[in-house]
């Protein structure tokens, strides 16, 4: 094995999402982990093996930062510059081909062993950086952009298609998003299951399932607002439940306020009472507020494999999640939670029904089957090594 | 009398019930003038002014303060009521100078009537009928009572109490501007939107067939109110059903990324199509060949879509929201379904499909009848002459 690579993890965006923050810093346990992309905020790594080279988001000092790095490349290797410039031809307007510009150049400039996107649709636009500069290309599927990108727009397919023979090696969130991915390629061979790890954190919190007091069935969401979550179906399904003689409230938490729709629905059903919108919290928070709850719902429309239920799941909290992306990898029927079909109101009330009348006995061991499984399939240490793996397959070939 | 009609924009072409109802009130002697936030088309029925721009540019922004306020000098009458008028509600000195601004061109105004055509439209606008001695009126139309007040408490409170008199165009309208604080005290009517005349020519009968595919359609933004995600998913059932079906959506907006994705995932791809938004006379040609028409909205004010469906000739399902009640006699002219309830839809659309045409064909026969009877031009015309008068 060569000894310390550079990868490049790039999400387009310093500093990522969790997930992404959660794998650069495992990686870099490893290897040296090299950042490249619009820098939102600023970030402080203790780790010396990260190492950014952002593109400002201040078009001024972008435009200064990038002159500097252009003049560089050129004396160190104006071949590549040259290539790069021919490559930025192709965007339509002079802005485009500035801003690519401007984030390729560091690329460039440190070229690392290995460019691991994050997201798919980033694809198209980087893949010259394998064809014209040999760059390895990794590309991970996590969910919106095989789902539904394509679909909503068409040419991404075509693009997809286009591209996909060019990458390396595939990582997918789930069995069933790489067999998503797959009508836009043969990429079978080249594609490696590895679950998003969780944060020990989580795990550490597992307390054994116990009925709480309270007359109130406690459901909670946790998420950003977005179609895809399909809330309007959860705040249908509370409705129905208090008509049933329920006595349920709804929390939300990642949005501080509701969408237009969903405030016009909750107002619609009068059903303000029932529900209650909590601002994102820190993972901290989220556990001390997801502990006060009785049952986790996900009534989501599509997702790779969402990390809240999960950590619902490793917490010892019960779930009920939609049989949407690939859920139904970890939440097995009335055996680590309860998996209901999309889009289906009746099918969320009836699973806050038969959940209320389950026993206790039979919650602790559902509860305790699913903690097992994730501790098994999503434990951090071995998901990282399941990825330094992969680059090293994918260097040695 | 002369009228001022305030709105976003100047009716556009296509938009013939407000073109008409202009033409009608002019035809009557009404001398009727538009006041609009921007004038995106030349407007041919009559005279047309504009708000001031408000700019980005903020030394623009001053220049033009500068100019609107000079210009405001001959009604410098006009201006210090206003003033009077805000600061006696406890408008802080800034907005007040803004809605000075803002409301120059009606400052200027010589009319009888200032209608506002959306209640929204009035806001910061509350105190300029009785500036310039005319009297106030809003129409209640659907999101301004449905849902802005929904974000905005109390946001009509100063509105009832300066309003002359309110216009809704349905029952459920009025109630619900009662229920934002509309006092009873406060004249209103309810007006019901007409169709225009072009519905009275032809026949328009068609009927079921076994051999060839229903054709069904709604006309509709893609907007979350309207609740197509409902009508896919019910549309879905029916398709489990064994039912064949062609269903077509006619208009554009925001939610279009959304229900594409709920077509894909419900399976519906070879039976939907979206066509986006079509000028009247096309989506007129569709409604010819339309056999169910749905309107499956969370509410609505009234709905001209369904009328021009049932003038149309289709057989119209719509949900009980807002004021579909009102458009819609249930079992008579169509039927009604409880909102937010797919398989309630698809039971419903189901039956439809299982009865008589000697069953169908008197209540799509009822539904044209009513709508040409009691939904036309001139009735309209007539009840905002008495409106006014």
């Amino acid at each position: 094995m060569k000894e310390r690579l550079k990868i490049a993890i790039f999400s387009g965006n310093i500093p990522s999402t969790s997930f992404i923050e959660r794998l650069i810093d495992g990686v870099s346990k490893h290897h040296e982990v090299l950042l490249f992309g619009m820098q939102k905020q600023k970030v402080d790594y203790s780790s010396n093996s990260i190492r950014i080279f952002s593109t400002p988001n201040s078009k001024l000092k972008n435009s200064f930062i990038t002159l500097w790095r252009a003049t560089k490349l050129f004396f160190t290797n104006p071949k590549a510059l040259f290539q790069l410039l021919e490559e930025v031809k192709k965007e339509a307007s002079n802005y485009s081909k500035f801003m690519k510009l401007s984030k390729c150049i560091p690329i460039l400039l440190h070229k690392p062993d290995i460019l691991h996107l994050q997201w798919a649709k980033d694809l198209p636009k980087y893949a010259f950086l394998k064809s014209t500069f040999k760059i390895p290309i990794v590309v991970s599927f996590r969910g919106a952009h095989i789902n539904y990108t394509p679909i909503v727009e068409p040419d991404f397919a075509e693009k997809y298609k286009a591209t996909f023979p060019l990458v390396d090696a595939f990582h997918g969130v789930s069995k069933t998003i790489i067999d998503k991915a797959s009508q836009y390629g043969d990429i079978a061979n080249r594609s490696t299951v590895i679950y998003s790890p969780l944060p020990q954190f989580f795990f550490e919190a597992y307390e054994e399932f116990q009925k709480k007091e309270s007359e109130i069935i406690r459901i909670v969401s946790v998420g950003r607002n977005h179609w895809k979550k399909g809330y309007q179906y959860a705040v249908d399904a509370i409705k129905q439940l208090k008509e049933k003689g329920y006595n349920v409230h709804y929390t939300l938490i990642g949005p501080s306020s509701p969408t237009e729709a969903l405030l016009f629905q909750i107002h619609q059903l009068s059903v303000e009472d029932s529900i209650s919108f909590v601002g994102q919290l820190n993972q901290e928070d989220l556990l001390k507020a997801l502990k006060k709850q009785d049952i986790l719902l996900l009534p989501s429309l599509g997702e790779g494999i969402a990390n809240v239920a999960l950590e619902a799941m490793s917490m010892g909290l019960p779930v009920i999640s939609t049989n949407c992306g690939g859920m139904a990898e970890v939440v097995k029927h009335k055996e680590t939670g309860w998996l209901i079909p999309m889009r289906n109101t009746d099918a969320i009330a009836e699973a806050v029904i038969d959940f209320n009348s389950t026993s206790e006995s039979e919650l602790k061991s559902i509860t305790n089957n699913a903690y097992k499984f994730v501790k098994n399939e999503f434990d951090f240490k071995n998901n990282i090594s399941k990825f330094i793996s992969l680059y090293n397959t994918v260097v040695k070939s | 009398m002369k009228l001022g009609i305030v709105l976003s924009k100047p009716p556009s072409y296509s938009e013939t019930f407000f073109n008409s109802k202009i033409k009608g009130l002019l035809e009557h002697g009404y001398d009727v003038t538009l006041y609009v936030r921007e004038n995106t088309e030349e407007y041919k029925n009559c005279k047309v002014y504009n708000a001031p721009r408000v700019f980005k540019n903020p030394i623009l922004q001053v220049l033009s303060t500068g100019f609107v306020l000079l210009s405001l000098v001959f009604y410098l009458k006009r201006i210090l009521k206003f003033i009077k008028l805000e600061k006696s509600s406890g408008r802080s000195i800034t907005d007040t100078l803004k809605n000075c601004y803002k409301n120059a061109h009606l400052l200027k105004a010589n009319v009888d009537w200032l209608h506002f055509g959306f209640a929204t439209l009035a806001l910061g606008s509350e105190h300029v009928a009785k500036s310039i001695d005319a009297k106030m009126a809003i129409s209640c139309r659907g999101y301004d009572m449905d849902v802005y007040p929904l974000k905005h408490e109390k946001v009509y409170d100063l509105v009832w109490k300066r309003v002359d008199k309110v216009h809704a165009i349905s029952n459920y309208m009025l109630s619900k501007a009662q229920e934002l604080g509309l006092p009873d005290s406060v004249a209103s009517a309810i007006i019901y939107p007409a169709i225009s005349p072009y519905f009275f020519k032809g026949k328009n009968e068609k009927q079921f067939s076994e051999s060839k595919s229903l054709n069904i359609t709604t006309i509709a933004r893609l907007h979350w109110i309207k609740g197509l995600d409902y009508t896919l998913e019910a549309l879905q059932l029916l398709k489990q059903k064994g039912v064949k079906f062609n269903y077509t959506i006619i208009g554009e907006g925001s939610e279009y990324e959304s229900l594409r994705y709920a077509v894909h995932e419900l399976n519906l791809e070879n039976e939907v199509s979206f066509l986006g938004k079509l000028s009247h006379q096309t989506t007129l040609e569709h409604l010819k060949n339309t056999d169910i028409y749905l309107q499956y909205s969370h509410t609505e004010g009234f709905c001209n879509a369904v009328l021009e469906a049932q003038a149309m000739g289709c057989l119209c399902v719509v949900s009980d929201g807002g004021g579909l009640p009102e458009n819609i006699i249930d079992n008579t002219t169509g039927f009604l379904v409880k909102k937010r309830d797919a398989n309630a839809l698809a039971e419903s659309i189901f039956r439809v499909l299982s009865m008589d045409e000697l069953d169908l064909s008197p209540i799509k026969k009822a539904a044209r009848t009513r709508v040409l009877k009691d939904f036309t031009i001139d009735n309209q015309i007539q009840a905002f002459i008495n409106f006014y008068e």
